[in-house]
């Protein structure tokens, strides 16, 4: 693992990220991971419904930006995500060197740019 | 318990939806969303076959929106585009370029998998819709770690959001990224 890092949104909720990135020369693996571990507003209320109605973190979506062997820019977008299905994760393989890489974390209503390396 | 989670969506569903994602569902389908997706989420259930074709769907919305988008469909779910110069010779900047594939893909995403994917991967990955903390406190047993332990939901939540926390070994770190995959693990 080249780097690994962890980083902490703040979107009024907190999202947590963690993201790895193994890079042999001609290929990244981008490995995301997110988790929304602070949408949930109480811990026992009907926090689905509060957030649908109070703030943007009832889905959740990870984007991530790069530029392919060819020079063409690319975007992977993962699947959309119940919060309380809480966490995935995706490997993604890069064909040239991720020249730009970025992970965004949606809310219902709005993007979110991260900057992960 | 978490055996659960290697069940197979259609195996979920048939022992009962989660009140999770029904809710969900509700939601979606009072909204009301397009024919295609009323009809696959009205019996509260997503069969391989019409995640498949969600799926499809998605791709041919994307590349139809547009000239000179590229799409792939990673196995993990999502989409990837890429944008050729049929597509960015039409915007003023890469930013606006950028933009309008967000756009595309919301639109088409909503119309075609985003609800039906939630659902599919939810159930077959979460049946039973744990919340982070439980999946976290549930993973962290599994692995031996003690991080956390005795702290309520919200304090563990608290603790791995804590910049200066360091877990306490890396299955506690895998916990802590992705416990319901890390469990998923476990119990293969």
């Amino acid at each position: 693992m080249k780097s690994l890092r962890r980083t902490v949104l703040s979107v009024g909720a907190v999202l947590a990220l963690v993201i790895g990135v193994a890079a042999p020369a001609a290929a990244v693996t981008l490995t995301y991971s997110y988790s929304t571990a602070t949408c949930q507003l109480n811990a026992t209320g009907d926090a689905y419904r509060a957030i649908a109605t109070n703030i943007g973190c009832a889905v959740v979506q990870a984007r991530i930006n790069w530029i392919d062997v060819g020079g063409t820019a690319r975007t992977t977008y993962g699947g959309q995500m119940a919060y309380q299905s809480i966490a995935t994760s995706s490997t993604t393989m890069v064909t040239g060197r991720a020249a730009r890489a970025m992970i965004v974390v949606q809310g219902v209503d709005r993007w979110r740019p991260y900057q992960a390396y | 318990m978490f055996a659960l989670a290697l069940i197979t969506a259609c195996t979920a569903t048939e022992q009962g939806l989660a009140p999770f994602y029904r809710d969900h569902i509700d939601r979606v389908l009072a909204d009301p969303p397009s024919d295609f997706v009323a009809e696959v989420l009205e019996d509260y259930e997503v069969t391989d076959a019409e995640y498949r074709e969600a799926r499809q769907r998605f791709q041919e919305c994307v590349e139809d929106a547009a000239p000179g988008l590229d799409v792939i469909l990673p196995s993990t779910g999502g989409i990837d585009v890429g944008r050729g110069d049929a597509f960015n010779e039409r915007f003023d900047s890469d930013d606006a370029a950028q933009l309008a594939v967000d756009d595309i893909v919301a639109t088409c995403g909503s119309e075609t998998a985003n609800d039906i994917e939630l659902i599919y991967l939810g159930v077959r990955d979460n049946p039973d819709a744990l919340r982070y903390p439980e999946a976290l406190k549930e993973c962290l047993k599994h692995v031996g770690a003690t991080d956390g332990e005795g702290l309520s939901d919200a304090e563990l939540v608290e603790l791995v959001l804590d910049e200066s926390y360091v877990p306490s070994s890396d299955a506690a770190a895998a916990c802590i990224a992705d416990p319901i995959a890390q469990l998923r693990s476990l119990t293969d």
